[in-house]
């Protein structure tokens, strides 16, 4: 590989659009070089509602991170969300071919050719098949099959799928006005690039679920044995707490809404003094408005109850819930939310926190529910081109697209050195 | 309400500019207005608007050239400029002609930048003179297409309409006399608001009569004086009202506003509101106030604003006080999705999250 290569990480949210430019050193952890962040308009639930309003806080993100960095941006890894995204754990099994049990190359093949011809459910896309690990009827857990003996060769896999490719879309849209370049693959879901960052070693192996709290949707990633064990994401989000204050309290404007949700609001009721106030920031042509505070809490806390509830549903569905019991840690602008992580350690059961990061960037490690899932995506999008750079080009695609991702150990953060970024205030 | 609505006027492009430049004029200052424009010497001329120039980088100064594509994307990387414009403002009353490319791509911006702010707005829009030939006729039109159902308030004139009497007149009469007719309508609730009379309503409510009315709406003017005023005002006023709504659909809501000077007499304004209510359906909601200023004085103005979409609910709970967790519905019966009325619901095993979850659960919370 030749040094310093640079890669370019994007991601479209709701509420905001982040540009990332890496760095990736000959032998060497990713470093941050470049940030860009604009505000979004024109998505909505994490989807392109209104395109004509996309372009400029996608393009004002691309330019900070152009600027910052003092690199030109073309080719792009996406990080997506979807609102309706989940996962199942499949399993492929082909009967060992030699006598004595020895895995060869044409029993990887097999599996290959079995694994090529995966279909989502009905009515869904794939987004991507994660290859976990292999196992025999000896040996439960392998990456390298080669080295195995049995009677069955087993590949795990977990497939991510959505109602539709999101990305097509997007690209689409985006490449012809921003220049810019990017494909189905190059692509990144949200909960996992958050549960890549967010999620240490020890949680990753013992169990532990993170989920990403977005303006337009919520997203989450769980692991086990080191690696991804699920994911999904539900179209309901921060929009979704604001616009029920909105609607409970009409304090004159959406933005207000925001506001008194950020300055006030509180997911737990616990705490509140029930004959306390708050003051809703005052609007031109309207009178001072104060509300309970126990009621602007109780309408927020029937919210995020009831989403946290969802996601519950959907792990105890998809049969990985009992896996998760090392703990949760919460992402995303919407775990900013004051009393979140009691509200989710009351509905899951097991000890919550907020994310932390130690990448050595103030600006992320400052305000890691902001930057956790950006920074995760650069995480990420590192593996994946080393992945395509070290690939062997006769071997076969999936070999390329291998669980190195997930099974080993992510590089070391890059607190350890001193960043060669500019960071951004 | 104690508080006075801080009305901003905002004329979009080289039509909407000199027209909200105008009418400022005429209110000497009183009445704000800023211009936007990406023609930068037309916006230049214009002395009685705060000017704010957009498109450095698409049109070089020099006007969009007939392309509202090209104003659109000037507007929204200028959006901040926008949003900085609107603050502070209770109503915006919009100002844009169709016919050429800025006021349109303008446009549904500005309306988005309100809409994101809960700014009501009122929208004045004026289509080209038929002479002005096919292609104009049909940017306009492409235009109000493009616009939906943005925005709250919208009035759509043509310029024939606005000088329709006039056959011999030079440019410049039928200039002024346009932006007279435009003037009425555009000022009324300014001046309701600024210069209220001893029938009046106060800022809440007309805030409230603002918010409640949605889409085409009609406007009728008039300002007669001498001693026939009264019977010459509703004559013509009559006419209006009588003549064909076209696409609209019957008349929910109206809005009357008699102005005059010291000399108005009261049995002038009832005998005007009671003819104009009794030319409505009887059903319809009809709200009257009245202005006094010293420059009306030795005249009989009224300006009728007729609205073929009222929203009773947001009327009815201006009305009401709020004191309790009621559930707000539209006219389906169905609770309100708040700023998800315009995305497509996103049910999940059929149940609509967008619903705020304390109406759909039925809970009782203490909004007071």
């Amino acid at each position: 590989m030749a040094k310093n290569e640079i890669i370019s990480v994007l991601s479209v949210g709701t509420a905001h659009s982040v540009a990332l430019v890496g760095e990736i050193p000959e032998n060497g952890a990713v470093q941050l070089r470049g940030i860009g962040v604009g505000e979004m308009s024109g998505m909505r639930k994490a989807r392109m509602s209104n395109p004509d309003y996309i372009e400029p806080g996608v393009r004002t993100a691309l330019q900070q991170a152009k600027d910052s960095s003092g690199c030109d941006i073309h080719d792009v890894y996406l990080l997506v969300s979807h609102g309706d995204v989940r996962s199942e754990l499949r399993q492929f099994s082909v009967d060992v071919e030699d006598s004595d049990g020895f895995v060869s190359d044409a029993d990887v093949g097999k599996l290959q050719e079995m694994c090529s011809r995966l279909e989502p459910p009905p009515g869904r896309e794939l987004l991507a098949t994660n290859w976990l690990y292999y196992s025999t009827d000896t040996a439960p857990k392998l990456i390298d099959p080669k080295v195995a003996r049995g009677r069955k060769l087993t590949l795990h896999v977990l497939l991510v799928h959505a109602p539709e490719l999101v990305t097509d879309s997007l690209l689409d849209f985006l490449e012809p006005r921003l220049d810019l370049f990017g494909n189905n693959d190059d692509v990144v879901f949200t909960g996992m690039a958050g549960a890549l960052a967010g999620l240490d070693e020890s949680l990753r192996k013992d169990g532990a679920l993170y989920i990403d709290f977005g303006a337009g949707s919520t997203s989450w990633c769980g692991y086990a044995d080191n690696h991804p064990v699920c994911c999904g994401a539900i179209p309901i989000g921060g929009d979704h707490v604001t616009n029920d204050v909105f609607s409970a309290f009409r304090p004159g404007s959406s933005k207000a809404a925001e506001r008194l949700k950020c300055d006030h609001g509180r997911a737990v009721l616990s705490g509140i003094d029930p004959a306390a106030r708050v003051e809703v920031a005052p609007e031109p042509g309207r009178r001072s408005q104060t509300v309970s505070h126990r009621a602007l809490a109780q309408v927020i806390n029937a919210r995020m109850d009831e989403t946290l509830r969802l996601i519950r549903a959907r792990l105890a569905e998809d049969g990985t819930l009992d896996r998760l019991g090392a703990g949760i840690v919460i992402g995303g602008g919407g775990a900013l939310l004051d009393g979140l992580d009691e509200l989710v350690e009351s509905v899951f059961g097991v000890r919550c926190r907020r994310v932390k990061l130690r990448t050595g960037i103030r600006l992320f490690d400052e305000q890691p529910e902001l930057y956790a899932t950006a920074w995760g995506g650069l995480l990420a999008a590192s593996k994946m081109f080393l992945n395509e750079q070290e690939a062997n080009p006769h071997e076969p695609w999936w070999k390329r697209l291998f669980a190195k991702l997930f099974t080993e150990t992510p590089d070391a953060p890059a607190g350890t050195e001193s960043p060669k970024t500019e960071e951004r205030a | 309400m104690d508080e006075t609505l801080e009305f901003r006027l905002f004329g979009l492009g080289g039509a909407g500019g000199k027209i909200a430049d105008e009418i400022s004029r005429s209110t000497e200052g009183r009445l704000s207005a800023v211009a936007i424009d990406t023609d930068f010497a037309a916006v230049s001329r214009l002395g009685s608007c705060q000017q704010i120039r957009i498109g450095q980088e698409q049109c070089g100064g020099l006007g969009a050239g007939g392309d509202a594509a090209t104003a659109a994307l000037a507007a929204r990387n200028a959006r901040n400029a926008i949003d900085r414009s609107l603050e502070g403002v209770s109503v915006a009353l919009v100002v844009a002609g169709l016919g050429g490319g800025t006021g349109a791509g303008l446009l549904p911006v500005l309306l988005e930048s309100a809409a994101s702010g809960n700014i009501p707005t009122i929208v004045f829009l004026v289509k080209p003179f038929q002479m002005e030939g096919v292609e104009r006729l049909r940017m306009a039109g492409s235009a109000l297409q493009s616009i939906g159902s943005m925005g709250g308030i919208r009035f759509v004139f043509s310029n024939d309409e606005l000088v329709a009497g006039a056959t011999d007149i030079t440019v410049d009469e039928a200039f002024r006399r346009a932006t007279e007719k435009l003037a009425a309508g555009v000022t009324l609730l300014w001046r309701l608001a600024n210069r209220p009379g001893y029938l009046h309503l106060d800022t809440g409510t007309l805030l409230s009569i603002i918010r409640s009315g949605h889409g085409s709406a009609r406007l009728f003017s008039v300002r007669k004086e001498g001693t026939d005023r009264l019977r010459e005002a509703w004559r013509e006023l009559s006419e209006g009202l009588a003549s064909p709504a076209g696409e609209s659909s019957r008349p929910q809501a109206a809005l009357v506003g008699i102005l005059g000077g010291r000399d108005l007499r009261l049995h002038e304004v009832g005998e005007l509101s009671h003819s104009v209510t009794a030319s409505l359906p009887s059903d319809a909601v009809v709200e009257l106030s009245t202005a006094l200023d010293d420059s009306f004085s030795g005249a009989l103005s009224a300006v009728v604003m007729v609205f073929d979409r009222w929203d009773a609910v947001e009327r009815g709970r201006a009305l009401a006080e709020s004191g309790s967790s009621q559930q707000l519905r539209d006219s389906r019966g169905n609770a309100m999705s708040g700023r998800f009325d315009q995305a497509d619901e996103t049910p999940i095993d059929g149940v609509n999250y967008d619903e705020p979850t304390y109406q759909r659960l039925g809970m009782k919370i203490d909004l007071s």
